[in-house]
């Protein structure tokens, strides 16, 4: 396998906070290999996000960042806002959630994507406007030279996403980083974003980090999975091991309460979707041992409550396909 | 946008209207004889009774209302019941004064408070945030008159660097205009100042939160092009309505300041016209003051409209 363009090992981001730390990221390890897609789930607050905008050093003076994470062979925690801004755009691209909130509502569209042109290099005004216009273009925008014109507003969303798109392309980055970019949108835009950015990652042989909380995305796009909970990775493998054979109890739970739609079964005969009881712990009151054992149903071992399960490989599975639970360690499959 | 200035032209004359009969209403119901209190006590009764006519105040007070309103719309307001000059020759003769104080002092306020409002958004919570919020809360509390004293004691009086006093016209001696307005500017400035430096803050705090101003530094944008095209100019949204109604305060004329400064301004004008039930000054005074507030206003929201695109958009569908 070639090198990954982005490795991520042991990431700790923590916030200060009047109750103490607030500990949000607990040891994020992940690698993303180039021209790959690798899917990073969890509900909110899980620090899906938090761990991306560590990444580029784009949190809050409050945050505290530990760990390590290479980018093309070079270090980023810890590097300098100059050092760090260079990688921004041009590295490393960013897509984020509401393209409505993301883009600056009183700048055009042509403002918008030259900023990012204009960063990392020098271009001419009338070279701004037709590298923007082909970049539209390349987004699936028609029309792009009147669109350049254009106000956030005057654009529907899913067309406020092809501009986000554009403007992460803008640096040539060899990574995007996808924060939940398709959850704002309806279900039909939604589609044609991702089939956008899977075309554009074949294109540009980029490694996509694809940031969601819907499974049903991961599905269709994802090489490999990272479940997050509580700021750690609870489960990770390649999406056909890891969705077929779901070990760690949360990855079952989250699965469990997706729905099956073409399940043949009349309504009344399919299985019941299955919701997880309680709520994601306290980050700054996070309980000891597994974050998940207040609210995990097997809880089969004594040591959940008092020591975190190490991420092991899972039993009888390929290699990458590791979890972190004691449940597994012992061999159990429901 | 011509559309939408054609609009808000149409609604400022109608509030006109609406304050230009309080205006004559308040008058009416304000107690004492103007031409009593012109003439003194020992006027003989023919004269005394010849100026009411003249002054058409013994007509009904509809008729007295649209003569009024009538010959404001050609610009005569009347005549001073004091000094006999035309109200508007007196207007006129006042305005350089106003508007060279009001624009010097609005220029004072945002030198104080943008980058004292925006130095204190950006470091929240230290030291120079403190140091601004501390600077704003003394500027709102000092009383214009005291700074006004202060100011020339120390400047005028112990180093002798600038005239205590009085006005000059810009046409007569462009130096000496500024000399004589540098103190007024600073006393009227620094309490808009004052409240135009938490505003900043306020509006910058907020616009830092902004999911743009993130988006803008992911695409690798320098921090000052950052906060120049991303944080200020869209914390400028709002800071040019409450600029504006500064600025509209401004050139009503700060009575107080123009006291301290013998400043021939307008307010100064409106305060003598009460001393004296000057009618017909006070009248085209306060008419010109509620004009002031909506060419102001007006002029905010075109800023407005241009400053934000969304605006016109809304009000164009």
């Amino acid at each position: 396998m070639t090198a990954p363009v982005l490795a991520v090992d042991d990431l700790h981001v923590a916030f200060r906070t009047r109750r103490g730390p607030a500990r949000v990221v607990n040891g994020l390890s992940f690698e993303l290999h180039p021209g790959r897609t690798l899917a990073v789930v969890g509900e909110s607050g899980s620090g899906k996000s938090v761990s991306s905008l560590a990444l580029l050093g784009l949190l809050p003076g409050t945050a505290q960042v530990r760990g390590s994470a290479v980018f093309d062979g070079a270090e980023l925690i810890g590097r300098s806002e100059e050092e760090l801004r260079r990688v921004r755009g041009a590295g490393i691209g960013m897509v984020f959630q509401d393209p409505m909130t993301s883009l600056n509502p009183v700048l055009t569209v042509e403002r918008q994507i030259g900023e990012a042109l204009r960063a990392h290099e020098k271009v001419s005004d009338d070279g701004v406007r037709s590298r923007a216009a082909e970049l539209l273009t390349e987004v699936g925008i028609p029309d792009a030279a009147a669109r350049l014109r254009a106000y956030p507003h005057q654009l529907s969303g899913g067309m406020r996403q092809r501009v986000m798109i554009a403007i992460a392309l803008a640096g040539n980055p060899k990574v995007l980083i996808a924060d939940e970019a398709t959850t704002a949108l309806d279900v039909t835009v939604q589609a044609q974003i991702l089939e956008l950015i899977e075309r554009l990652q074949d294109e540009h042989g980029m490694g996509v980090v694809w940031i969601t909380h819907d499974l049903g995305v991961v599905a269709g796009i994802a090489d490999h999975v990272v479940v997050m909970y509580a700021g750690r990775c609870v489960e990770e493998g390649a999406v056909d091991e890891l969705f077929g054979r779901p070990a760690h109890p949360y990855t079952r739970g989250l699965l469990g309460a997706l729905p099956v739609v073409d399940d043949p079964r009349p309504a009344r005969e399919r299985a019941e979707l299955v919701t997880m009881p309680g709520l994601p712990p306290d980050p700054a009151d996070l309980p000891p041992g597994c974050a998940f054992h207040p609210r995990c149903p097997v809880r089969a071992d004594a040591r959940c409550a008092t020591e975190p399960p190490p991420l092991a490989p899972v039993p009888g599975s390929a290699a990458e396909h590791r979890a972190a639970t004691f449940y597994v360690a012992r061999g159990g499959h429901a | 946008m011509t559309r939408y200035a054609l609009r808000r032209l149409a609604q400022s004359v109608a509030v006109l209207l609406g304050v230009s009969v309080l205006v004559f209403a308040i008058m009416q119901l304000v107690p004492g004889d103007p031409i009593r209190a012109a003439l003194g006590q020992q006027a003989d009764p023919e004269t005394y009774q010849a100026l009411r006519e003249r002054a058409g105040l013994d007509d009904p007070v509809p008729v007295q209302f649209v003569t009024w309103i009538g010959n404001a719309l050609t610009g005569d307001f009347g005549v001073s019941f004091r000094t006999g000059e035309t109200v508007l020759s007196l207007i006129l003769e006042r305005v350089p004064a106003t508007l060279s104080l009001a624009v010097a002092a609005i220029v004072v306020a945002l030198l104080i408070a943008i980058p004292l409002g925006t130095l204190s958004a950006l470091n929240p919570r230290k030291p120079v945030d403190w140091f601004a919020s501390l600077s704003s809360q003394a500027g709102l509390s000092v009383p214009d008159f005291w700074l006004g004293i202060m100011l020339i004691l120390v400047f005028a009086g112990t180093l002798g660097w600038l005239p205590s006093a009085g006005y000059v016209a810009l046409t007569e001696d462009p130096v000496d205009w500024a000399r004589h307005l540098i103190l007024p500017a600073i006393t009227a400035g620094v309490s808009s100042g004052a409240i135009l430096t938490r505003f900043v803050r306020s509006s910058v705090l907020e616009s830092l939160g902004q999911d743009h101003v993130r988006t803008a530094r992911a695409k690798g944008m320098r921090a000052r092009d950052v906060l120049t095209w991303h944080v200020l100019r869209n914390a400028l949204v709002p800071l040019v309505t409450v600029g504006g109604v500064q600025l509209a305060y401004l050139l009503s004329g700060v009575v107080v300041v123009e006291y301290v400064f013998a400043w021939p301004g307008l307010g100064q004008l409106a305060f003598q016209a009460v001393e004296s039930r000057d009618y017909p000054v006070l009248q085209g005074a306060v008419l010109l003051f509620a004009v002031i507030f909506l060419l102001v206003n007006l002029l905010v929201d075109l800023a407005y409209a241009r400053l934000d695109p969304r605006i016109t958009y809304r009000s164009a569908r």
